[in-house]
């Protein structure tokens, strides 16, 4: 056949031998049979029209010729097309792929994984499968990635045991993929099996049609092993909280009912753990509690004893690290009356939903009512003040006399001093020497010198002392000029207090429009303590009434943000009332990329777009990385991914700014450590690599075992089955036939004297 | 001289005087408590009791030392300044019914921090539970127990709310709405704690102690609100 269709001219490459062939026509067989259902009769009656004396035989003749003619044509327009099957040669490749994972340089007896590939390759592995198949085989380095390795570089066997990670079904899928499944006799790969990440080779693997062949570089259970594993380490605990921390210790060919854990925190000891065996397990959980009790980033390490001659220790050790934080805000209100303002504080702070508020209020005698998140509790009698103080952060005082704070004072200066908690002052319809502060070590913390204030009951406005305030509090409308006429349109305050003078180094946060000897009366104060800020407001009510209520879109949401951004500022969490760092996990690996997400928040609390990120991140050596980060489709969010290079504690930074005016910053730290994975289960894997060898028609073999290998590679010249669909129009022997056949009849005609 | 003497007793006495204004405005008088009652559509006598809560008010400022502005004002649902007063009151005898608008506008005051007390002063409780109804479909009254903390804030009234108008021999029950785990709307059936706030002599069978106790109950509202 592939002669005939060759002597019609038809062009067959490459297939060399036909196995199948099939006609189809474009048109159809039923559209060919119509045509030659109009066409036959119609030639036949034109024939009939010619009113000659002819022979029979000749008008057989003639008729045949014209007949045949029209098939042929009517045949050619149907678009006739031959689709050839056939196999086509090939040239044969044999792909080795060397296992470079870090499990590689485990040690068995003195001698590692890698190194007995090595013995192996000394051995002419690679000459032999050349020798078997006329071929030399493409070799590649494989961990999480593959790299093809050069002949010259095989000889000098430049393989190192250092990939952080082993993905065995991306590796083969990219082999195939770049060699071509189709010319490829088989893989023979040379590992221990342990697939720490991708797919699960078993699945990736099941479609395969070319052999893939698996050499062990030792045997399973050969050598000892103990390994810790640590189930999803907290990242995060709430102050005066605690967290529970849970791992498990594996045995592997070692006998003992229980195994010590010794847990440091920061390089110190911490505590000690046991896991206990049970007879015939190999696997022992342990767990211990972490109270967080000081806020802070703690590094903890955990590691079992290394056994004599184990497989390997660097699974004896893990390590986390936990961040304990004042997630929540909670802000303590100390009131010597009943106060409305009291009550939008608390409604304006929990619009946040990270926001606790208890408010203490002492009605008559010793009869105390309180309210934990605006819930009213029943009142009871001389409360313990302090244990709700301890978990503060902010504290708000609104006529609060001294005897009240008695109990609490010392703890208070202390804490305010510390920086660990802001203080707010509002007025009061008492001064504070009614209250009885006078010469106390609550006075001193005040910002404005009292004793002699007035209280000035005239109506007045909020002026913000510049345009450019430093406070993001400050700013409810980003615009600076709308923002300063935002809080000068704001609905009148009936009066506020006049005091004799601002202690040194007072500030004022907002003015009012009320003129006192000289300048315009301050509104709202700050001073420093220690390192801790108090705010005194001087006027009231605080809300004037249209923020009581209002249901207007202007009305309340930026006065809850201030309210908001305001607590925390004096909680000392300025940064993260704008800007916050979400990490998946404070563990990095080395080599291997960490997400970074940064949330930003414009001064009225509303997810910023736009904005310009970066990250900052600095090793503990010192280096820094200065990294962008590109908005994602969530609002406010933006990512960017951090592949470190060095182990240890990363400090990282976040800057946002919109429009070229910083928004916030935010801090955060990630423990960086050598990835474990490769030696969470350190073992050779001669099942699954066994499995994988049945599952794609090949073999698996130990490393003396090669041989079996090499015989059952298939050393046949490749060749495969290809198909090609032929014009039969394309054809110069078909266009003599149809130009032949009209001159035949012509010529008949002519010598019969018919035309 | 004797000119120059005036001169000076003109000027010593307009220097006591503001002297005496700076003194006086010393104390610090803000943020004053009203509680305007509701004046509601439908027929119902609104206007009941136009002592009660100026008396409120005024014995929240002897006892709660609360500045308060203790005059009777009322208030419709559609007026803009509804949203200057923190707590409303509602009472009468009859016909109660919000229009549609007024139903949205009080629910947004509700929702943003308002609150509703609703005194059934006698034949009420059919049409506030009809309007209650209109205001939150998916809420019902739920009866507060004994032990409530609103019984209990600045007086402890141990029986819960206290009866101080006899009507129909029914129990007193105090019903409160709560959304968002907020109360929202309180209402004290069968009690008649308004009345029990009006001037002495209004209601003669109500003896001082009933008063007291209507009073004693009115401030622990009034404490609950605020504390809310």
């Amino acid at each position: 056949m592939h002669s005939i269709l060759s002597l019609f001219g038809y062009n067959l490459n490459p297939i060399r031998k036909i196995e199948s062939a099939a006609l189809a026509l474009g048109w159809g067989w039923a559209g060919l049979l119509l045509m030659l259902l109009a066409l036959i009769p119609l030639s036949w009656w034109v024939y009939r029209c010619e009113g000659k004396s002819i022979s029979d035989k000749m008008r057989r003749q003639l008729l045949a010729i014209r007949i045949v003619w029209v098939i042929v044509l009517a045949f050619l327009v149907c678009g006739p097309v031959l689709v050839v099957s056939g196999w086509v040669p090939q040239r044969n490749r044999l792909a080795v792929m060397v296992d470079c994972s870090r499990s590689m340089g485990i040690k068995h007896k003195d001698e590692s994984r890698l190194d007995q590939v090595k013995k192996l390759f000394d051995r002419d592995f690679i000459k032999q499968l050349e020798d078997k198949t006329g071929i030399y085989p493409e070799v590649f380095s494989f961990s999480d990635n593959v790299s093809p390795i050069s002949r010259q570089e095989v000889e000098q066997f430049s393989f190192t045991a250092d990939g952080n990670q082993t993905d065995i079904s991306n590796a083969v899928r990219n082999v195939t993929g770049n060699l071509g499944e189709g010319s490829l006799l088989g893989i023979v790969m040379v590992s221990d099996g342990v697939s720490t990440t991708g797919e699960n080779p078993v699945m990736a693997l099941a479609n395969l049609r070319t052999p893939v062949h698996f050499i062990a570089p030792g045997q399973e259970g050969e050598t000892a092993d103990m390994a810790l594993h640590l189930n999803q380490p907290p990242a995060q605990g709430y102050l005066n909280s605690s967290v529970r921390v849970h791992g498990e210790v594996s045995l592997h060919r070692v006998a003992t009912s229980s195994v010590p854990v010794i847990v440091r925190k920061n390089g110190e000891f911490f505590t000690q753990a046991t896991a206990d065996f049970a007879s015939g397990t190999e696997r022992a959980g342990f767990a211990f509690n972490v109270p967080c009790n000081e806020e802070g980033s703690f590094r903890f390490e955990l590691e079992i004893p290394a056994l004599a001659g184990e497989l390997t220790s660097e699974n004896n050790q893990a390590g986390f690290l936990l961040k304990v934080v004042r997630e929540r805000l909670n802000v303590m209100t100390l009131s010597g009356r009943l106060s409305w303002d009291l009550k939008f504080i608390g409604n304006a702070l929990l619009t946040d939903p990270n926001a606790r508020t208890v408010h203490w209020t002492k009605l008559r005698d010793e009869r105390w009512v309180c309210s934990r998140d605006l819930k009213p509790e029943r009142a009871v009698r001389s409360p313990d003040l302090l244990e709700d103080l301890k978990i503060a952060d902010v504290l708000i005082l609104s006529g609060t006399s001294h005897d009240m704070l008695r109990p609490i004072e010392e703890e208070l200066i202390r804490r305010v001093e510390a920086g660990t908690l802001g203080l707010l002052v509002l007025p009061s319809s008492q001064s504070f020497a009614e209250l009885g502060y006078q010469g106390t070590l609550v006075e001193k913390l005040l910002p404005v010198v009292p004793g002699r204030e007035i209280w000035r009951g005239t109506p007045g406005n909020m002026v913000l002392p510049s345009t450019e305030t430093p406070y993001n509090f400050l700013r409810l409308i980003d615009d600076p000029i709308q923002n300063v006429e935002f809080f000068a349109t704001l609905p009148k305050f009936e009066g506020l207090y006049e005091y004799d003078g601002l202690k040194p180094g007072s500030e004022i946060l907002i003015n009012s429009t009320l003129r006192g000897n000289a300048d315009l009366l301050p509104f709202m104060i700050r001073a420093r303590a220690g390192l801790g800020n108090v705010v005194l407001i001087s006027g009231g009510p605080l809300w004037p009434a249209g923020f009581r209520l209002v249901p207007t879109d202007r009305g309340f949401s930026p006065y809850s943000a201030l309210i908001v951004n305001m607590c925390k500022w004096l909680a000392n969490r300025r940064e993260d009332a704008q800007v916050s760092i979400e990490l998946a996990s404070s563990r990095g690996y080395v080599g291997q990329g960490s997400n970074i997400r940064v949330w930003v928040m414009n001064s009225k609390n509303e997810l910023q777009t736009n904005a310009q990120v970066m990250i900052t991140i600095k090793d503990e050596r010192g280096g820094s990385t200065n990294l962008p980060c590109i908005e994602t489709s969530e609002k406010g969010c933006y990512e960017t991914a951090f592949v470190p290079a060095f182990r240890g504690l990363h400090s990282l930074e976040a800057d946002a700014r919109y429009q070229g005016r910083e928004l916030g910053r935010a801090k955060s730290e990630i423990l960086v450590e050598m990835p474990t994975a490769e030696f969470d289960d350190p073992v050779i894997r001669e099942s699954l690599m066994a499995q994988l060898a049945s599952d794609t028609g090949g073999i698996f073999a130990t490393i003396d075992q090669v041989e079996k290998i090499v015989s059952a590679i298939n050393s046949e010249p490749g060749q495969k089955l290809e198909s090609k669909s032929i014009d039969l129009r394309d054809s110069w022997l078909l266009l003599i036939v149809l130009l032949l056949l009209p001159m035949v009849e012509w010529y008949l005609r002519r010598i019969r004297g018919l035309s | 001289m004797t000119r120059f003497r005036s001169i000076l007793t003109v000027l010593t006495v307009a220097f006591i005087m503001l002297l005496s204004s700076r003194v006086q405005s010393s104390a610090a008088e803000f943020d004053r408590t009203i509680v305007p009652r509701v004046k509601y559509g439908g027929g119902g006598d609104w206007y009941t009791g136009p002592t009660s809560m100026p008396n409120l008010l005024r014995q929240a400022s002897e006892r709660l030392r609360l500045p308060t502005q203790s005059e009777n004002i009322a208030v419709s649902i559609s007026d803009p300044e509804l949203f200057r007063y923190p707590m409303l009151f509602l009472t009468g005898h009859g016909q109660v019914r919000f229009s549609d608008y007024e139903i949205n506008i009080l629910l947004n005051y509700l929702d943003n921090g308002g609150f509703l007390w609703v005194n059934d002063s006698y034949g009420i409780d059919r049409f506030i539970r009809r309007e209650v109804r209109r205001l939150y479909p998916d809420r019902e009254f739920e009866l507060l127990p004994s032990d409530h903390a609103i019984f209990n804030m600045l007086y402890d009234l141990k029986d819960g709310l206290p009866k101080i108008h006899e009507h129909d021999g029914k129990p007193p029950a105090a019903y409160a709405v709560f959304n968002k785990g907020r109360m929202k709307i309180l209402y004290t059936y069968e009690s008649d704690i308004g009345d029990g706030l009006e001037d002495a002599g209004v209601h003669t069978i109500d003896t001082p102690e009933i008063r007291e106790k209507a009073m004693q109950m009115a401030l622990n509202i009034l404490t609950y609100v605020m504390m809310q």
